[in-house]
């Protein structure tokens, strides 16, 4: 995108580094993309968790329902051929029962036979609907006669179906019996005689196992989901699924959900179950029975959808994540790279390279800023044109008239010596003291040209750049002044100073000016101090030099003006000169891209800092 | 900040209060005395024990074995121990002859023994007693008659003999009906493969809690609450046995190393009908049970007077720990 004709170096530090803006674009992106990510991940785990709680309360619910339902239905159906049978028609045939001690009639020996063959009948298939069928004594509650011909003559006196039986139908809860070697449920029901006196009680034995069965029988979408049902003692009365000893009538619960029920109350929970497992529980108070229904589900289960979406947006996430970051990354460069192409042209531009340019392909903003910023550097360009000819003109002015004045004061200088010398005794006094006027006058205007020369070959006759020991050219420069430092009883030090890639001549007259300063302008009387020193930049990359004296100083008003051309801050009478030696000094510095600055006080000395690269790029300086 | 401090000043002082309610509770020490050796049924005993459920009760509870010599209600009645375990049989007939006992809570709802014949012999009810010779010891006898009577069989129509408990001399056949504790001879001989007939007494009218709790009146009237405590702790072990017998070995081996605590396991699965019947809750005791089991004893001239249902039985404790109140 940058057009650039120049050669400068790629500096890419600004004040907003690229990498950062980058960074700040990729981190807010990501941010985003995140906080985006965690709300619908927050937001879709509650909704669906609840979801499927209120959804598995619901099953149960319905479960539990369902096998309250069934358990009632099973019992009542009991109760309902219990009642059949109670309305045996030759019941009133066996008459009153015998005293204790005293045997039956051969009528009631022969009815209680065919009672007893009619019993059998409800225990065996296709009926099956007892265990066992018997008549009890309406006193004694004895085993009168029975589907089972071992339980007659057993006494069942303190059995609550004999003790209830004998008033209403009742319905044993189930008991542990030991003659059956298992638990069992009797329904029973007092038979009546046509008087009205109770001719003896018809009880029904069932075994567990269709209960079980009823309650244990798997339906709905979900696999952990069972049933079970726990008497009033606590004490489970089928057998929970995942238990694998025997618990009926042998292991008792005492979870929430059954003290609960246990209460008279019906509802869902969530909570432990006997297992110490989490559930998603429904419970019903079966009044009539005394019964606790429950219907669970494992909420490991239930939630295994929200877990398996967990799991679903984390591995999205990631990848979110991961196509985030290079989405992220993708932008930031996008957006990025134009602005990170227009700070390195402004800093070409600022470097001097006026012919960097943008391309114009962006068809928004940045195009739009590209297009000003091209539009910038045409103008800059036309002006540096313009201002490089309008220099150039000025040196060549400078040069010419500066040389072409050389020839005419060079005559009239000569020509006025030459007249002092060969005709001085045709002039009065007046006159030759007018003469030597001009002659000064000239060697003055001589001065002030030769300076300007020199000031103007610093651009005009500049050589290349070459590595130039300082120690060695300042030792060389102070045998050239040896003189004018034995005059001024001078005395300077120098510290071992730098090579540098300079222009050899260019550094001598640096070094030479600097040093003829320090000379000039020590105070009266004094001989002078001067120290030269060099320091290398914390960066490596350059020196400083420091030429300090022990002179007059200056007000520090002045540290600027002194470097501009013929400014003189004492009368020429004081300390002679044009002028011109700091600005050639300057001009010579900056033309090595370098920078330098006068610091002091009146009557303090002063001390001059130059600073120049240590590797200098052939053609670097555009300050020409 | 004033919020968390005073939440930090009350968890200090709950844990003070709950620290100074079981350190007070600590004392109350209980002598336990058992009527037998270490055995399966005492199971919930040593778990109650072991896993600290008398400890978090506030409860020092010391176990005293007994064996056949040991006469628990004289114990508990001299003081010796503070509560004890017998039949209830036997409680209404200390209870009659002047010692002043009561029944808590009765951990075998129905009467453990049981009549056995093998079943190639036909026996199979007490009608089938009729003639033949029926091994008894005296607390079985007693039973037998009871229940014989109940059916209205004469004495003078079966034959009793004292033997010691043997399976060779069963097996010899020449005494053909044996009577003895449901999980003593019957259970051995069962677990030796032997086909049987169970005949039990329960089933013919015979009513009667054994494994019966009991203290004095007087611990009773002091120490009300640590009775209650004793059977909640002992119940929540009985519990823990009930639904996990595997543990039976391991406590028994514990206490008596000579004992065949695979054994006492399966004597344990053996008597848990008697415990948990399904028709009463675990430890319950019923004022009619008592009063037809005084009725029974006076009838049979065991006791010689009708004694009061409240004087041998006190349900309070065991109806506090099942939550039944009033």
């Amino acid at each position: 995108m940058v057009d650039s004709g120049g050669t400068g170096p790629a500096v890419r530090h600004t004040i907003l580094s690229p990498r950062s803006f980058v960074s700040s674009i990729f981190v807010v992106f990501l941010s985003l993309a995140l906080i985006l990510l965690g709300l619908l991940s927050g937001i879709a785990y509650f909704i669906l968790r609840d979801d499927l709680t209120r959804s598995a309360q619901s099953e149960m619910a319905a479960l539990v329902d369902e096998k309250a339902a069934a358990i009632q239905r099973w019992i009542g159906e009991r109760v309902t051929h219990l009642d059949v049978l109670a309305t045996w028609s030759r019941f009133d045939a066996l008459g009153p029962w015998p005293a204790r001690g005293q045997a039956s009639t051969p009528t009631q020996e022969r009815l209680l036979g065919e009672l007893r063959a009619d019993l059998r009948r409800w225990t065996v298939a296709p009926a099956s609907v007892f265990t066992s069928v018997m008549l009890l004594h309406p006193e004694s509650g004895r085993v009168l006669a029975s589907s089972e011909p071992l339980d007659e003559g057993k006494i069942k006196r303190f059995r609550r179906y004999f003790i209830e039986g004998r008033h209403a139908p009742f319905i044993q809860n189930p008991f542990y019996s030991l003659s059956r070697n298992a638990v069992i449920m009797a329904v029973s029901e007092p038979v009546w005689r046509k008087d009205g006196s109770l001719l003896g009680v018809l009880v029904g034995e069932v075994g567990l196992q269709p209960l079980d069965g009823i309650v244990r029988r798997q339906s709905g979408l979900i696999a952990s989901a069972e049933a079970y049902v726990v008497n009033n003692a606590r004490l489970f009365i089928t057998q929970p699924k995942h238990i694998s000893n025997p618990a009926v009538l042998r292991r008792a619960n005492y979870t929430d959900m059954v003290s609960r029920c246990l209460m008279g109350g019906s509802g869902v929970i969530t909570a432990d179950d006997h297992d110490g497992r989490s559930v998603i529980a429904a419970y019903r108070w079966i009044e009539a029975r005394a019964f606790c229904v429950v219907a669970q589900a494992e909420r490991q289960e239930v939630l295994r959808g929200v877990n398996r979406l967990i799991w679903s947006l984390l591995v999205v996430a990631v990848g979110a994540l991961l196509v985030g970051m290079v989405v992220a990354l993708f932008f930031a460069r996008t957006l990025a790279r134009p602005v990170e192409r227009m700070a390195a042209a402004a800093r070409q531009l600022g470097q001097g390279d006026l012919s960097v340019r943008l391309a114009e392909t962006e068809r928004n903003e940045l195009g739009e800023l590209a297009t000003e910023f091209n539009a910038m550097a045409d103008r800059l360009l036309e002006r540096d044109r313009e201002l490089r000819r309008s220099n150039r003109e000025l040196e060549q002015f400078a040069y010419v008239a500066s040389h072409d004045l050389q020839e005419p004061l060079r005559k009239i200088t000569s020509f006025g010596n030459l007249i002092l010398e060969e005709k001085s005794q045709a002039l009065d006094q007046e006159g030759r003291e007018y003469l030597n006027y001009i002659i000064d006058a000239g060697r003055r205007m001589r001065s002030l040209i030769d300076d300007l020369l020199a000031y103007s070959r610093v651009a005009t006759r500049a050589a290349p750049f070459e590595p130039v020991d300082l120690s060695d050219l300042l030792t060389s420069v102070r045998e050239d002044l040896e003189l004018a430092i034995q005059d001024a009883r001078a005395d300077i030090k120098a510290a071992p100073l730098p090579t540098v890639m300079a222009d050899p001549g260019q550094m001598r007259q640096l070094l030479q000016n600097l040093l003829s300063n320090a000379l000039k302008y020590r105070k009266p009387n004094e001989s002078a101090r001067i120290d030269v020193t060099a320091a290398r930049d914390a960066s490596g990359k350059g020196c400083t030099l420091a030429i300090d004296d022990t002179g007059i100083g200056f007000d520090p008003a002045y540290a600027e003006e002194i470097f501009k051309p013929f400014r003189r801050l004492h009368g020429r009478s004081t300390y002679p000169g044009t002028g011109m030696g700091l600005a050639i000094c300057r001009r010579i510095v900056e033309r090595h891209g370098g920078t330098i600055e006068a610091r002091g006080m009146p009557g303090q000395g002063a001390t001059f800092l130059v600073r120049l690269p240590l590797e200098h790029v052939e053609g670097a300086p555009a300050h020409e | 900040m004033r919020a968390r401090s005073f939440r930090g000043v009350a968890v200090v002082l709950v844990a003070l209060g709950v620290w100074s309610a079981v350190e007070g509770r600590a004392a109350d020490s209980i002598r336990f005395q058992l009527n037998w050796k270490p055995a399966g049924s005492f199971s919930g005993y040593y778990i109650a024990e072991d896993r600290g459920y008398y400890d978090a009760e506030g409860l020092q509870v010391t176990l005293h074995h007994g064996d056949h010599t040991t006469d628990t209600i004289a114990l508990v009645s001299d003081g010796t121990a503070d509560i004890g375990l017998t039949t209830a049989d036997e409680l209404v007939k200390a209870r009659a002859a002047g010692r002043l006992v009561k029944a808590v809570s009765a951990v075998h709802q129905r009467s453990p023994i049981v009549f056995f014949a093998l079943d190639e012999t036909g026996i199979a009810r007490p009608h089938d007693f009729v003639g033949k010779t029926i091994r008894v010891t005296r607390d079985v006898a007693s039973t037998l008659h009871t229940m014989m009577g109940f059916l209205g069989i004469d004495h003078q129509s079966y034959d009793v003999v004292s033997l010691p408990s043997d399976p060779a001399l069963f097996l010899s056949g020449s005494v053909p009906i044996w009577g003895a504790h449901i999980s003593g001879l019957a259970l051995r001989l069962q677990l030796a493969g032997h086909r049987l007939n169970l005949i039990f007494p329960h089933e013919y009218g015979v009513v009667s809690y054994s494994q019966v709790i009991f203290t004095t009146d007087r611990f009773l009237e002091t120490r009300r609450d640590a009775v209650s405590a004793f059977l909640r702790a002992s119940l929540l072990g009985l519990q823990d046995v009930l639904e996990q017998p595997g543990l039976v070995p391991a406590l028994i081996a514990a206490r008596d190393a000579s004992a065949d605590a695979a054994m006492e396991r399966e004597r344990m699965l053996a008597v848990t009908p008697l415990i948990v019947t399904g028709e009463a809750p675990v430890g319950w005791i019923d004022r009619d049970v008592f009063a037809y089991i005084i009725q029974t004893l006076v009838e049979s001239g065991e006791v010689s007077a009708p004694v009061a249902v409240e004087a041998v039985m006190d349900d309070g404790p065991i109806r506090s720990v099942h939550g039944y109140h009033g």
